[in-house]
């Protein structure tokens, strides 16, 4: 934007103010029509039957919603504790009970079958 | 101020405020109109008072202002509740062969200046309409001086680039 663009814009501007201030009317003329208007309340009764039936609308939705988030989603539906997955005998593999406990440096698996291996083995005595 | 002097200053400022109207209503006649009219009953019975922390051309301009926004919010509202006729929504702007006979003419400024951004039409209308500085234009807007100054150099090459010549930056 060069200085003779913004000069070229303030006159278009000047030519704008002439014309719309021959076009306004006085400004006594302004206010008696203000005056004389429709009271702006009473064209917020008109509309106060719609806002009436909007406010009824979202206060029925909001008890619904608030009686609808009190009551159990599921009932049928166990908790996440007490549920068993039917395929869990899969699991139940042979030997599963080697795994059972960690494994011990001095004894045998073949120990198992007389004494159950634990985690804290007996220290051996010195002789 | 009194409101003898209230009264006074308003009438020697509707001109300009005539002006500032219908620019905030996008160049709507008769809804700019209404919006001068409230806004003169709004400071004349006293529900809008002059704080005396700028000039009162400033504080005015900004009255308008918020009740032409207020105006056009109440105008969408009643149009959605099927109370009047009329969409709210100004003119639609003519057709590219009216407007390549209006170049150079006002109405292809009003246009020109419908089309932009609000911010920048106000802008580019307080400075060069109303003739204000970047900084009273700010405090009409309730804006930084900085944030009207973008404002401004958008707005100029936009309006100039809408007005068939070409824009530089």
């Amino acid at each position: 934007m060069t200085p003779e663009d913004d000069r070229a814009l303030a006159a278009a501007f000047a030519d704008l103010r002439q014309e719309e201030e021959g076009q306004t009317p006085p400004f006594d003329e302004m206010v008696r029509r203000g005056r004389s208007r429709p009271a702006r309340a009473a064209r917020f009764l008109l509309l106060r039957p719609v806002w009436l039936a909007a406010a009824v609308a979202l206060a029925a939705l909001g008890v619904w919603m608030g009686v609808r988030a009190r009551e159990p989603r599921h009932p049928d539906v166990p908790s996440l504790a007490e549920w068993r997955s039917p395929t869990d005998f899969l699991l139940a593999t042979p030997g599963r009970d080697l795994l059972a406990v960690p494994a011990a440096w001095d004894r045998s698996v073949l120990d198992l079958r007389e004494a159950p291996l634990t985690s804290q083995p007996e220290r051996r005595s010195p002789s | 101020m009194t409101d003898d002097e209230i009264q006074r200053s308003l009438a020697e400022l509707h001109s300009a405020s005539a002006g500032w109207a219908l620019s905030c209503c996008r160049w709507d006649r008769e809804e700019a109109e209404e919006v001068l009219q409230v806004t003169y009953l709004k400071i004349l019975d006293g529900r809008a008072r002059f704080g005396e922390r700028s000039s009162f051309r400033t504080w005015l301009f900004g009255v308008i202002r918020r009740t032409a926004a207020e105006h056009r919010r109440g105008r969408w509202l009643r149009s959605m509740a099927g109370l009047t006729g009329r969409d709210g929504h100004p003119s639609p702007p003519p057709s590219p062969e009216t407007r390549l006979g209006e170049a150079q003419s006002s109405q292809a400024l009003r246009t020109a200046l419908r089309e932009l951004p609000a911010r920048q039409r106000e802008v580019l209308h307080l400075v060069f309409y109303q003739e204000m500085t970047l900084d009273e234009t700010a405090r009409v807007l309730g804006i930084s001086p900085g944030s009207a100054r973008t404002h401004y150099h958008r707005g100029k090459i936009a309006l100039q680039q809408r007005l068939g010549r070409e824009g530089k930056p």
